[in-house]
């Protein structure tokens, strides 16, 4: 009976043992896991049941001054697929093929992209419409999700390209307006974490949290769709007329300073943007506010203006053109070589003296007349607010006393030896055609935000000369058009103002041989300025002039847009009223 | 006869006048059971508000989604290239070699804006609207 006893008391020690063994290993186990490693498993579980989705803000819209989008976003969706999702090739096969059947995409492509990435999610098509996405969504495959996203899209195509610019992948402006304007229209991104089950979908009562994103505002540009294409158009047919190597056609609306167009050449095509060929990286920049060129007899303007402001001339002021104006040992000459004997103040603009206007700046002085260059806005960025705009390059006994010399400021008075951007000289034209009052350029019109409208206001710069001043030189800019043959400028009904400009291009030192730079600034109509343009050809083949090359572009831009603007013409060219 | 007879009225107030331990562990087994599926149920409601909800946030988002594209491409057939186009091919419409200019007694008309709601709609009308989100948590008797 003894050793019966002791041999259940024994098997129910090894049995008690068995489980107490057992009990320790399990608890030793949980304590593990449960306190030593917990971290680690804490953290793996917050990677298969928490996800964390960047969103992002829609990126507001860049609008011409009517409304008209010109740069827009819309909505995309990238597929992600979560790679251990794909771990099993068959399935992941499968899965390639259904989304690829959807997407046109490769499906080999997509799985090794999967199975190489070493993240832990990965797209596999990106940009898709919400059709495509949807009918992705609907097929429910396990690891798969949609990541909401935008692209830019135009509208307009390539119009204003330098100045509206790109965005990159991740949606930040790159360059011009999409770069400039980025806080304001860029919006924020914002997070949402939830947790998810096996397919990746969010738990209805699971926890979540939501750092919504910001929207970004609309702008709205001064930049007016009819009349940018306008000046694309006339660039690019005096561009291929002359041969050309460039050009910029700039509007401004001279009382607000508003720019109604900016145009330049070369330019690249927004809608196929080529990022990888560097050496298309000169074709991003605004050439408007980039370039500085020598504005040559344009820049008569300013030393006339200065003049009669001093009160020194009149328009009607009497000297007499020798053909030679000698200046400390230099002698300037007129463009043709000619000699004209006694002549107007009216007359050297008209006939574009150089003699005429280094004899003016003599008048003038070096200290007032670089105090005008100055006023006049050049020297100095615009405060356009585009990024990359250049001051340009004024030597003047003050900033470089070692340098200039005398004959420095007679060239200048005729726009050689300086160097200004098409903006500045744009502007400059656009003062004379206000009253005297350089105004800023004005390109964004208002800012359409989540907070409200916020308008912008026309900015007065400085009154550059008296408003009396500046009407005499709209007149004298009259009498330069009536100069010109009617094959070249000839706007039916209107009386318009301008001065044309055919400039050396510096190079090394010295000016190149037989490549000008050919303009005309000109104001419309004369007696209510409403637009100024300013026309800029780059090295055209044949004849330089600027009266042959730039200005017929003026003459067809002036009259599409007096028209466009609803400006009536004058009595002669009416062919009925109705009261 | 008569105990068959005896209506469930009677069953009760016999049993509150000497309880049957049995019969209190049955009805409390039932009172408990049917307590605990108050949760269950209310869960269930509540999933199946947050599907329809799910679902109706869906339907917005194919509307808003069609709306986009649509007033999108609304602005691209607006655009002026593809209207000279459509004048100079499908139209054959030349440019006039005279223009007449004829005056009239009123202003002329604002150039048309184009709708604003080719994009998603403002933060404001967002904000206004609590999310469905909330609104289910706030619908929810939780801490």
């Amino acid at each position: 009976m003894a050793s019966r006893k002791r041999g259940v008391n024994w098997r129910l020690g090894v049995v008690i043992t068995v489980i107490a063994v057992a009990t320790l290993v399990i608890v030793a186990r949980l304590v593990q896991l449960q306190i030593m490693d917990h971290d680690y498993y804490a953290a793996e579980a917050r990677n298969i049941h928490v996800a964390q989705e960047t969103v992002t803000g829609r990126r507001g819209a860049l609008l011409d001054r009517n409304g008209y989008p010109l740069a827009a976003s819309k909505n995309t969706y990238d597929v992600m697929v979560e790679v251990k999702a794909w771990e099993s090739v068959t399935k992941a096969r499968e899965a390639a093929g259904v989304i690829s059947s959807i997407t046109n995409g490769d499906p080999t492509k997509m799985v090794s992209d999967v199975r190489e990435a070493s993240i832990y999610e990965i797209a596999v098509a990106r940009d898709l419409n919400y059709e495509a996405a949807s009918r992705i969504r609907e097929l429910g495959l396990a690891g798969v999700r949609l990541l909401k996203s935008n692209v830019r899209v135009y509208p307009e195509g390539n119009l204003a390209a330098q100045l509206l610019g790109f965005v990159g992948r991740d949606n930040t402006g790159l360059t011009g307006l999409e770069a400039d304007l980025d806080e304001i229209i860029g919006g924020a991104r914002g997070t949402v974490v939830f947790e998810r089950d096996g397919l990746g979908n969010q738990i209805a009562l699971g926890d979540r949290s939501e750092l919504p994103p910001l929207l970004g505002s609309d702008v709205v540009l001064t930049i007016d769709r009819f009349i940018q294409r306008m000046a694309e158009q006339e660039l690019d047919k005096a561009i291929k007329n002359h041969k050309a190597s460039g050009g910029t056609i700039i509007v401004v609306q001279p009382e607000t300073g508003a720019i109604l167009a900016m145009a330049s050449r070369p330019t690249f095509d927004l809608t196929k943007l080529d990022l990888s060929d560097e050496s298309k990286l000169a074709l991003f920049r605004n050439r408007a506010i980039t370039d500085q060129y020598e504005p040559g007899s344009v820049f008569k303007l300013v030393t006339m203006a200065a003049a009669i402001d001093l009160g020194l001339v009149t328009p009607d002021t009497w000297w007499y053109d020798e053909g030679v104006f000698p200046v400390s040992g230099w002698s300037i000459r007129n463009w043709d070589l000619s000699a004209n004997g006694s002549q107007t103040v009216t007359q050297i603009l008209a006939k574009s003296l150089n003699t005429g206007a280094a004899w003016l700046s003599q008048q003038v002085g070096s200290e007032e007349f670089y105090d005008y260059v100055y006023r006049f806005g050049f020297g100095e960025p615009t405060g356009s607010g585009l990024s990359g705009e250049v001051g340009g390059r004024i030597r003047t006994p003050e900033n470089d006393p070692s340098n200039w010399r005398p004959v420095d400021m007679a060239t200048n008075s005729f726009g050689q030896g300086i160097s200004v951007t098409p903006l500045q000289m744009a502007m400059a034209v656009a003062a004379l055609a206000n009253d005297g009052k350089l105004m800023k350029p004005m390109l964004v019109k208002e800012i359409i935000g989540p907070n409200g409208t916020q308008t912008s206001e026309p900015e007065v710069i400085r009154q550059v000369v008296s408003p009396e001043t500046a009407r005499t030189l709209l007149d004298m800019m009259g009498v330069v058009v009536q100069g010109l043959s009617p094959s070249f400028l000839d706007i039916q009904g209107y009386q318009v103002g301008g001065k044309t400009g055919t400039a050396n291009i510096a190079s090394g030192g010295g000016y190149k041989e037989t490549a000008y730079i050919s303009s005309f600034a000109g104001v419309a109509p004369l007696e209510d300025p409403q637009i100024v343009v300013m026309v800029k050809i780059d090295e055209p083949k044949g004849l330089p002039w600027g009266t042959v090359v730039a200005a017929p572009a003026f003459d067809r831009i002036a009259q599409e847009a007096l028209a466009y603007f609803k400006i009536a013409p004058q009595e002669p060219v009416l062919v009925s009223e109705i009261r | 006869m008569a105990t068959i007879q005896r209506t469930g009225r009677h069953i009760v107030s016999d049993l509150l006048r000497s309880p049957n331990m049995p019969t209190l562990l049955i009805i409390s087994a039932l009172v408990i059971g049917a307590a605990a599926l108050i949760p269950l149920v209310q869960s269930s409601i509540a999933t199946t508000t947050n599907g329809n909800v799910r679902q109706l946030e869906q339907q917005r988002d194919d509307w808003q989604a069609q709306i986009q594209e649509l007033e999108l491409d609304v602005a691209t057939m607006a655009g002026l290239s593809r209207i000279e186009n459509e004048a100079r091919e499908s139209l054959k419409m030349v440019e006039p070699k005279e223009t007449r200019y004829i005056t009239v007694p009123v202003e002329a008309p604002e150039p048309r804006r184009l709708p604003s709601r080719y994009l998603p709609p403002t933060a404001d009308e967002r904000e206004a609207e609590p999310s469905a989100w909330k609104k289910l948590l706030d619908w929810l008797p939780l801490p």
